[in-house]
């Protein structure tokens, strides 16, 4: 029995010899035939969603490279494919635990988009990263290659070649609204889902929402009409000439260079070079590649970065925080920071693979885990009769929205169970930082909780007559651009004389700033007071790092040309009152995918 | 519930405290090296190789002090921790392991370690894994070692606030206690949790017990 025969068996004996929907037609022929293939604009209504998304799936990936036992690609998920035709409903990689196929992709990415949607189609499409793989790699193998990938465009709302066409302005604003991202399909077995720009209200589920996550506008042009979507990069490894590693290099470093100016736009054949370069062996084909030399590729690509590695973090007996809490607090200060991290995750005590993949983003605070934060407050040894402890907040988050080639786009995952395989475990972050940011988030830490504590200018002395006696006090640290702080400062501060303060005062480029909440404040995210250190210091220059400390009450800020410890200048302030957390690094994602038809407003 | 950071100095500082409120400063200050390696060990997979290096650095400070050493190094360490330490250091029972200093952690290779510390960090670790009421329970039984190296539940449950003197002697400002009502009245006896958490700690072999005249007579393993 050949597959067409065994689809149109399974289907009768499905729904017997009456057709299930509408109209008279063999829904064998539609799921086997690449009846889709040369179709450029493709509507998935919701009552025949489950005949045409299979039958696209089909479509888009049929005639793609043959592996090795001489079938299509698609038809090495043979097995699969007849479990999901028994269902009709793609399988669910996530809970699969083996990674996900371009073709699982696809299916499961379309069944949770909202519908009606549209899917344009460019099948003669030039992918800047798949073509310079092709004739770096694939152009000298024997057997033949295609060159073109195909480039998937999806529109929420049913659009024919008339309305995408149409100049009127009305049309084109909804189209722009209604769109929610692309994919490239590359020509390959392995790494079919190349280059995918996707809008995370739409590709994350109900139940992960809402998540908060770094993304980047890209501009994506389709048949001549440019569009624009917020995302974060995504691709699949070809194992071939890129591996895990090598694409989280590429995704993080497609996100600088499309985010800011100081970074190149880089492609494979870059990231080959750089790490042949510190390599003692060819690079290519691809096995993949240690953090040390993914570290240094960021190095060569400009960036400043840092590697932590689990095991070199002190780890005491008698403490309540371990060295996964460390780690996992310093990458959420990275992530609230809103800057793309690299994880390294290694299986638990057997020797295998390790895996890479990317942190843009956290879930929502638990209720749970704010009450083990309590536990864990820190009161400085010297100040504890009289010291407000201090709880940080990065302890109320476990979930965090990761990249991964072998899941579907953008997963809100634990922090000890980020990948599909439940066994591994991060063992190092590279975090890549712009090269003037000198002090690194646990040396920051250390230097803001010092001065939290301290007798010149801790929370006692400034705000002692603010907050009940030993009152606790969230803490909620992260790194931002002076430029931005300063904007969303200045618009959602309410005293027009601290307004203008704020914005006057000499900042670097970037800052670490630690907002302070009483905990009934932290739930509305409204501050009583914060204080601003240099990201260009260094560790050793503790509280000379501080720029500005508001507490109630009063404002003070040092000039960069103050070489002491204390406050030149200082403005005392009429009122106490709260003010807004700092919201720009990172965008909420909530609600209902139809709700987020709006542009996000990077 | 709290975390503090302490420098080495902060702790050479705490432990001297501790030796001068003990009945048996003597033994203690002998010891002094021991004990606060016992403190500071890392939690490392070779626990042997942190004890030798941190009794090691302890041994050589005392010998000649470093200012720039205890200034720099520091530990991370619970508040309820510092507290079962001092208790432990003053009530007597420090002095009876230091006495009997059997090695607990049985099939460890320790070399040329002194037993002292490994039995110091086998009873501070037990406790610090315990859950909140267990570690409340053992800290009355460790804080009554001196008068009551055996006991029995009645006495135990004397020792904690009940009826007239109902305010918890436990309580500070960092332990958060479901027991503790306003006026730090403590309600732990009345839903009977300590019984619970004495049965926990033998299982546990951190509390050991034996059958008299129809009696359990609780006591400790050192």
């Amino acid at each position: 029995m050949n597959e067409r025969e065994w689809i149109r068996n399974k289907i009768k004996e499905k729904d017997g010899d009456e057709p299930l929907y509408e109209g008279d037609y063999d829904r064998s022929e539609l799921l086997y035939e690449g009846s889709y293939e040369e179709e450029p604009f493709v509507v998935i209504r919701t009552e025949e969603q489950e005949r045409v998304i299979p039958a696209f799936c089909s479509s888009v990936f049929a005639n793609y490279l043959s592996d090795e036992q001489g079938k299509s690609a698609d038809r090495t998920e043979w097995d699969d494919w007849k479990e999901q035709v028994n269902r009709l409903e793609p399988p669910d990689p996530v809970t699969q635990g083996n990674g996900v196929s371009g073709k699982a992709f696809l299916m499961n990415f379309l069944k949770r988009l909202p519908k009606p949607i549209t899917i344009i189609q460019e099948g003669y499409h030039i992918d800047r990263s798949f073509r310079d793989t092709y004739y770096m790699y694939f152009s000298n193998q024997h057997f033949q290659i295609k060159r073109y990938s195909r480039r998937l465009s999806f529109f929420l709302g049913e659009y024919d070649a008339e309305q995408f066409f149409d100049t009127n302005e009305g049309v084109q604003e909804e189209l722009e609204r209604h769109f929610i991202g692309s994919c490239v399909i590359n020509p390959l077995v392995e790494g079919s889902i190349g280059r995918t720009l996707i809008s995370p209200h739409f590709a994350l589920a109900a139940e992960q929402k809402p998540a908060y996550m770094r993304l980047s506008s890209f501009g994506v042009n389709i048949y001549g009409r440019a569009f624009r979507v917020a995302a974060f990069p995504y691709r699949m490894q070809d194992e071939e000439t890129m591996c895990c590693a090598e694409v989280t290099l590429l995704n993080i470093m497609e996100y600088y260079s499309n985010s800011y100016s100081d970074y190149k736009v880089v492609v494979p054949s870059e990231i080959i070079e750089q790490e042949q370069k510190h390599s003692h062996e060819r690079v290519l084909p691809a096995r993949g590649v240690t953090y040390p030399v993914l570290t240094k590729v960021l190095s060569d690509f400009g960036f400043s970065p840092r590697l932590y590695n689990v095991a070199a973090i002190d780890s005491f007996r008698y403490s309540s925080v371990s060295r996964e809490d460390e780690l996992r607090r310093w990458l959420h200060y990275y992530v609230e920071s809103g800057i793309p991290v690299a994880l390294n995750l290694v299986p638990l005590g057997i020797a295998g693979t390790g895996h890479s993949i990317v942190c843009i983003g956290h879930g929502q605070a638990k209720e749970s885990l704010k009450k083990e934060a309590c536990r864990k407050r820190w009161i400085s040894w010297s100040e504890r009769e009289h010291a407000h402890p201090l709880i940080n907040s990065a302890d109320f988050y476990d979930d965090y929205v990761v990249v991964d080639d072998n899941q579907p786009i953008y997963q809100v995952r634990n922090f000890r169970n980020l990948s599909v395989y439940s066994d591994m475990r991060i063992e190092n972050l590279a975090v890549p930082l712009y090269k003037r940011m000198f002090l690194d988030a646990p040396n920051a830490f250390a230097t803001i909780r010092a001065l939290l504590h301290s007798e010149q200018f801790g929370i006692g002395e400034w705000a002692g007559d603010f907050l009940k006696p030993r009152e606790n006090v969230i803490i909620r640290i992260f790194m931002a651009s002076s430029r931005s702080y300063k904007s969303f400062r200045m618009n959602t501060l309410s005293d027009m004389f601290v307004k203008q303060l704020y914005t006057m005062i000499p900042m670097p480029r970037f800052i670490w700033v630690c907002e302070l909440y009483r905990a009934e404040d932290y739930e509305q995210l409204q501050a009583f007071g914060e204080v601003v250190i240099d990201a260009t210091s260094a560790p050793n220059r503790g509280h000379r790092s501080l720029i500005l400390m508001h507490y109630p009450g009063a404002v003070a800020y040092r000039n960069p040309e103050q070489t002491g410890v204390g406050f030149e200048e200082m403005a005392q302030l009429e009122e106490d009152s709260l003010f807004p957390g700092y919201q720009r690094n990172l965008i909420r994602i909530e609600g209902d995918p139809m709700d987020a038809a709006v542009d996000c407003g990077i | 519930m709290a975390e503090y950071n302490m420098t080495y100095e902060d702790l050479n500082d705490f432990l001297e405290e501790c030796i001068r409120k003990s009945d048996n400063s003597e033994v203690l200050r002998g010891h002094r090296a021991e004990i606060l390696a016992a403190i500071t060990v890392k939690n490392e997979e070779d626990c042997a190789a942190s004890v030798r290096e941190e009794l090691e650095l302890w041994e050589n400070q005392i010998g000649r002090p470093s200012e720039l050493l205890l200034g720099t190094r520091y530990i991370r360490i619970k508040d309820s921790m510092i507290t079962f330490i001092e208790a432990a250091l003053t009530s007597g029972f420090a002095d009876a392991v230091i006495a009997n200093p059997e090695n607990p952690m049985k099939g460890m290779s320790v070399g040329i370690v002194s037993g002292v510390v490994i039995a110091l960090i086998e009873i501070f670790s037990s406790a610090s894994r315990l859950e909140d009421y267990d570690f409340c329970v053992y800290m009355q039984a460790v804080t009554h070692f001196r008068t009551h190296r055996e006991f029995t539940l009645e006495e135990l449950m004397e020792w904690f606030p009940h009826g007239d003197k109902a305010v918890c002697n436990m309580h500070n400002s960092k332990w958060d206690c479901e027991f503790a009502g306003a006026g730090d009245i403590c309600s732990i006896a009345a839903h009977g949790r300590i019984e619970e958490a004495v049965r926990s700690l033998c299982d546990k072999k951190i509390l050991d017990k034996r059958r008299e005249n129809r009696t359990d007579i609780y006591f400790f393993p050192v």
